[in-house]
Protein backbone atom coordinates (compact mmCIF):
# COMPACT_ATOMS: atom_id res chain seq x y z
CA UNK A 1 0.00 0.00 0.00
CA UNK A 2 1.20 3.57 -0.80
CA UNK A 3 1.34 6.57 1.76
CA UNK A 4 -0.59 9.54 1.90
CA UNK A 5 3.17 11.35 0.82
CA UNK A 6 3.78 8.97 -1.93
CA UNK A 7 0.21 9.71 -3.02
CA UNK A 8 0.28 12.85 -2.95
CA UNK A 9 3.21 13.42 -4.52
CA UNK A 10 1.88 11.04 -7.19
CA UNK A 11 -1.39 13.17 -7.78
CA UNK A 12 0.78 16.37 -7.94
CA UNK A 13 3.07 14.61 -10.72
CA UNK A 14 -0.11 13.27 -12.52
CA UNK A 15 -1.65 16.64 -13.00
CA UNK A 16 1.69 18.37 -14.03
CA UNK A 17 1.87 15.51 -16.73
CA UNK A 18 -1.77 15.81 -17.77
CA UNK A 19 -1.24 19.75 -17.87
CA UNK A 20 1.93 19.80 -19.29
CA UNK A 21 3.14 22.39 -16.50
CA UNK A 22 6.43 21.95 -14.32
CA UNK A 23 4.45 23.85 -11.44
CA UNK A 24 1.78 23.43 -9.72
CA UNK A 25 0.81 23.92 -5.97
CA UNK A 26 -2.78 21.93 -4.87
CA UNK A 27 -4.18 22.02 -1.60
CA UNK A 28 -4.86 18.56 -0.30
CA UNK A 29 -8.72 19.90 0.06
CA UNK A 30 -8.52 21.48 -2.88
CA UNK A 31 -10.51 20.43 -5.64
CA UNK A 32 -8.82 19.16 -9.06
CA UNK A 33 -11.27 21.25 -11.11
CA UNK A 34 -9.62 24.56 -9.61
CA UNK A 35 -6.60 23.58 -11.64
CA UNK A 36 -7.94 23.14 -14.56
CA UNK A 37 -9.04 19.60 -14.90
CA UNK A 38 -11.89 18.54 -16.73
CA UNK A 39 -13.84 14.98 -17.44
CA UNK A 40 -11.12 13.73 -19.69
CA UNK A 41 -7.89 15.31 -17.79
CA UNK A 42 -9.94 13.18 -14.70
CA UNK A 43 -9.81 10.31 -16.25
CA UNK A 44 -5.67 10.55 -17.66
CA UNK A 45 -5.32 11.58 -13.84
CA UNK A 46 -6.32 7.98 -12.83
CA UNK A 47 -4.18 6.70 -15.40
CA UNK A 48 -1.43 8.98 -14.61
CA UNK A 49 -1.53 7.71 -10.39
CA UNK A 50 -1.97 3.93 -11.47
CA UNK A 51 1.61 3.82 -13.50
CA UNK A 52 3.63 6.10 -11.26
CA UNK A 53 2.68 4.28 -7.85
CA UNK A 54 2.06 0.96 -10.06
CA UNK A 55 -1.16 -0.05 -8.80
CA UNK A 56 -4.54 -1.09 -10.79
CA UNK A 57 -7.33 1.17 -9.38
CA UNK A 58 -9.97 -1.05 -11.64
CA UNK A 59 -12.98 0.35 -12.60
CA UNK A 60 -12.65 3.77 -10.67
CA UNK A 61 -14.75 7.05 -11.05
CA UNK A 62 -12.98 9.85 -9.93
CA UNK A 63 -16.66 11.16 -9.24
CA UNK A 64 -16.89 12.15 -5.25
CA UNK A 65 -12.79 12.07 -5.09
CA UNK A 66 -11.68 15.25 -6.57
CA UNK A 67 -9.51 16.29 -4.16
CA UNK A 68 -6.27 14.68 -2.88
CA UNK A 69 -8.02 14.20 0.28
CA UNK A 70 -11.11 12.14 -1.16
CA UNK A 71 -9.00 10.48 -3.92
CA UNK A 72 -6.67 9.31 -1.76
CA UNK A 73 -9.09 7.39 0.45
CA UNK A 74 -10.97 6.19 -2.29
CA UNK A 75 -8.05 4.72 -3.85
CA UNK A 76 -7.05 2.87 -0.83
CA UNK A 77 -10.44 1.12 -1.01
CA UNK A 78 -9.95 0.59 -4.74
CA UNK A 79 -6.54 -1.48 -4.04
CA UNK A 80 -7.93 -3.15 -1.25
CA UNK A 81 -10.77 -4.51 -3.35
CA UNK A 82 -8.13 -5.41 -6.36
CA UNK A 83 -6.09 -7.17 -3.91
CA UNK B 1 -2.30 22.59 -43.21
CA UNK B 2 -6.02 23.20 -43.69
CA UNK B 3 -8.57 20.67 -43.79
CA UNK B 4 -11.10 19.79 -46.49
CA UNK B 5 -13.28 17.13 -44.72
CA UNK B 6 -16.26 15.52 -45.51
CA UNK B 7 -18.55 14.00 -43.46
CA UNK B 8 -18.96 10.35 -42.17
CA UNK B 9 -22.31 9.18 -43.10
CA UNK B 10 -24.86 11.15 -41.31
CA UNK B 11 -23.17 11.70 -38.15
CA UNK B 12 -23.98 15.43 -36.59
CA UNK B 13 -19.99 15.85 -35.85
CA UNK B 14 -16.41 15.43 -37.32
CA UNK B 15 -14.99 12.02 -36.74
CA UNK B 16 -11.94 11.74 -34.89
CA UNK B 17 -10.95 8.91 -37.09
CA UNK B 18 -10.81 11.37 -40.25
CA UNK B 19 -8.59 13.48 -37.58
CA UNK B 20 -6.44 10.91 -36.59
CA UNK B 21 -6.18 9.60 -40.44
CA UNK B 22 -5.09 13.53 -41.74
CA UNK B 23 -2.39 13.25 -39.48
CA UNK B 24 -0.51 9.98 -40.00
CA UNK B 25 -1.42 10.63 -44.07
CA UNK B 26 -0.16 14.27 -44.31
CA UNK B 27 2.14 14.50 -41.45
CA UNK B 28 3.85 11.74 -40.42
CA UNK B 29 5.60 8.78 -42.16
CA UNK B 30 6.61 6.63 -39.26
CA UNK B 31 4.84 7.39 -35.56
CA UNK B 32 5.65 6.05 -32.71
CA UNK B 33 4.92 6.40 -28.95
CA UNK B 34 1.01 8.50 -29.83
CA UNK B 35 -1.34 10.50 -27.85
CA UNK B 36 -4.16 11.49 -29.61
CA UNK B 37 -6.60 13.15 -27.57
CA UNK B 38 -10.09 14.63 -28.68
CA UNK B 39 -11.61 17.63 -26.53
CA UNK B 40 -14.75 18.66 -28.52
CA UNK B 41 -17.38 18.09 -31.28
CA UNK B 42 -16.82 20.28 -34.33
CA UNK B 43 -18.69 20.03 -37.88
CA UNK B 44 -16.08 22.39 -38.97
CA UNK B 45 -12.64 22.08 -41.14
CA UNK B 46 -9.30 22.33 -38.80
CA UNK B 47 -5.99 24.06 -38.98
CA UNK B 48 -3.00 21.38 -38.20
CA UNK B 49 -0.05 23.60 -36.39
CA UNK B 50 2.49 22.56 -34.36
CA UNK B 51 2.04 26.48 -32.57
CA UNK B 52 0.47 25.78 -29.24
CA UNK B 53 -2.90 27.85 -29.12
CA UNK B 54 -3.57 30.17 -26.35
CA UNK B 55 -5.13 29.34 -22.89
CA UNK B 56 -8.68 30.69 -24.06
CA UNK B 57 -8.59 28.33 -27.06
CA UNK B 58 -10.50 24.67 -26.70
CA UNK B 59 -8.93 22.68 -29.37
CA UNK B 60 -10.52 20.34 -31.71
CA UNK B 61 -7.65 17.27 -30.23
CA UNK B 62 -4.41 17.24 -29.97
CA UNK B 63 -1.49 15.08 -30.97
CA UNK B 64 1.90 13.83 -29.71
CA UNK B 65 4.24 11.74 -30.58
CA UNK B 66 8.20 11.11 -30.35
CA UNK B 67 8.27 14.08 -32.97
CA UNK B 68 6.72 16.23 -31.54
CA UNK B 69 2.85 18.06 -30.88
CA UNK B 70 -0.03 18.87 -33.78
CA UNK B 71 -2.81 21.16 -32.29
CA UNK B 72 -5.91 20.95 -34.34
CA UNK B 73 -7.88 24.13 -34.12
CA UNK B 74 -11.71 24.53 -35.38
CA UNK B 75 -11.72 26.83 -38.37
CA UNK B 76 -14.74 29.16 -39.27
CA UNK B 77 -15.88 26.73 -42.33
CA UNK B 78 -18.66 24.44 -41.91
CA UNK B 79 -17.87 20.79 -43.60
CA UNK B 80 -20.67 20.40 -46.24
CA UNK B 81 -19.50 17.47 -48.09
CA UNK B 82 -20.51 14.04 -46.95
CA UNK B 83 -19.46 9.98 -47.70
CA UNK B 84 -20.72 6.99 -47.43
CA UNK B 85 -19.30 5.21 -44.53
CA UNK B 86 -20.06 1.59 -44.74
CA UNK B 87 -19.41 0.63 -40.87
CA UNK B 88 -21.25 -2.64 -40.61
CA UNK B 89 -18.47 -4.22 -43.35
CA UNK B 90 -16.03 -3.69 -40.93
CA UNK B 91 -18.07 -5.10 -37.64
CA UNK B 92 -19.38 -8.19 -40.22
CA UNK B 93 -15.27 -8.64 -41.05
CA UNK B 94 -14.66 -8.84 -37.37
CA UNK B 95 -14.74 -11.77 -34.92
CA UNK B 96 -16.26 -11.00 -31.71
CA UNK B 97 -15.49 -13.24 -28.48
CA UNK B 98 -16.38 -11.98 -25.20
CA UNK B 99 -14.70 -8.90 -24.06
CA UNK B 100 -12.07 -9.41 -27.50
CA UNK B 101 -12.57 -8.49 -31.27
CA UNK B 102 -10.25 -9.80 -33.58
CA UNK B 103 -9.88 -7.38 -36.07
CA UNK B 104 -8.41 -8.81 -40.14
CA UNK B 105 -5.69 -7.19 -41.31
CA UNK B 106 -7.45 -5.64 -43.96
CA UNK B 107 -10.91 -4.76 -45.22
CA UNK B 108 -11.55 -3.49 -47.49
CA UNK B 109 -10.13 0.11 -47.74
CA UNK B 110 -10.25 0.77 -44.09
CA UNK B 111 -7.79 1.93 -42.16
CA UNK B 112 -6.37 1.25 -38.90
CA UNK B 113 -7.99 3.50 -36.84
CA UNK B 114 -11.50 3.18 -38.85
CA UNK B 115 -11.24 -0.47 -38.00
CA UNK B 116 -10.40 0.06 -34.09
CA UNK B 117 -12.72 2.71 -33.84
CA UNK B 118 -15.90 0.00 -35.27
CA UNK B 119 -14.94 -3.10 -33.57
CA UNK B 120 -14.69 -1.54 -30.00
CA UNK B 121 -17.85 1.15 -30.84
CA UNK B 122 -19.67 -2.52 -31.77
CA UNK B 123 -18.33 -4.41 -28.34
CA UNK B 124 -19.44 -1.15 -26.30
CA UNK B 125 -23.07 -1.03 -28.22
CA UNK B 126 -23.64 -4.97 -27.91
CA UNK B 127 -22.36 -4.97 -23.87
CA UNK B 128 -25.08 -1.59 -23.45
CA UNK B 129 -27.81 -3.36 -25.66
CA UNK B 130 -30.97 -1.33 -25.01
CA UNK B 131 -29.11 1.78 -23.91
CA UNK B 132 -29.60 5.38 -25.76
CA UNK B 133 -26.06 6.09 -25.39
CA UNK B 134 -23.19 6.97 -28.35
CA UNK B 135 -19.87 5.63 -27.87
CA UNK B 136 -17.61 8.22 -29.12
CA UNK B 137 -13.54 8.13 -29.59
CA UNK B 138 -11.85 10.29 -27.39
CA UNK B 139 -8.30 9.18 -27.08
CA UNK B 140 -5.63 6.76 -28.38
CA UNK B 141 -2.15 5.92 -26.68
CA UNK B 142 -0.24 3.70 -28.99
CA UNK B 143 3.26 2.47 -29.40
CA UNK B 144 2.88 1.88 -33.05
CA UNK B 145 -0.05 1.28 -35.76
CA UNK B 146 0.00 -2.86 -35.99
CA UNK B 147 1.56 -4.07 -39.34
CA UNK B 148 -1.25 -6.29 -39.50
CA UNK B 149 -4.26 -7.85 -37.83
CA UNK B 150 -5.08 -7.01 -33.79
CA UNK B 151 -7.58 -7.18 -31.13
CA UNK B 152 -9.44 -5.03 -29.17
CA UNK B 153 -9.85 -5.94 -25.51
CA UNK B 154 -12.37 -4.45 -23.77
CA UNK B 155 -10.59 -3.54 -19.74
CA UNK B 156 -12.78 -1.44 -17.84
CA UNK B 157 -15.15 1.68 -17.22
CA UNK B 158 -13.94 4.77 -16.02
CA UNK B 159 -15.26 7.59 -14.11
CA UNK B 160 -17.42 10.01 -16.16
CA UNK B 161 -18.79 7.81 -19.30
CA UNK B 162 -14.86 6.93 -19.94
CA UNK B 163 -14.33 3.13 -21.31
CA UNK B 164 -10.97 1.81 -22.00
CA UNK B 165 -9.75 -0.90 -23.91
CA UNK B 166 -6.53 -2.75 -25.17
CA UNK B 167 -5.04 -2.48 -28.28
CA UNK B 168 -2.97 -5.90 -29.14
CA UNK B 169 -1.21 -8.01 -31.70
CA UNK B 170 1.24 -10.92 -31.77
CA UNK B 171 4.03 -8.65 -30.35
CA UNK B 172 2.08 -8.09 -27.45
CA UNK B 173 -0.04 -4.98 -26.15
CA UNK B 174 -0.06 -1.78 -28.09
CA UNK B 175 -1.73 0.63 -26.33
CA UNK B 176 -4.80 1.48 -25.43
CA UNK B 177 -7.91 3.66 -26.54
CA UNK B 178 -10.79 5.28 -24.84
CA UNK B 179 -14.26 5.89 -25.70
CA UNK B 180 -16.97 8.07 -23.62
CA UNK B 181 -20.63 7.28 -23.80
CA UNK B 182 -22.70 11.01 -24.60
Amino acid sequence: MFSKDQFRDAVIEGIKRVRDVSELKLRDDESFSDVGLDSLDGMNLVLEVETILGINLGEFDLKGANTIDTFYEKAKEAVAKQS
Amino acid sequence: MKSDFAIKGQRDYLSGSIVFDFIMDRLRRDPHDMDMVFYKKTLNNCLFTSETPGPDTVPVARYRDRDGTVHVLELPETITRRVDYPEERMVTACRFEGLEAHVPAVIDHFSFIEKLVAAYKQMLQTMHAGEKHKFIFVQLKLKQIPAGGFTVRHERKLGNGFFQAAVLDDSGRLGTVFFNEW
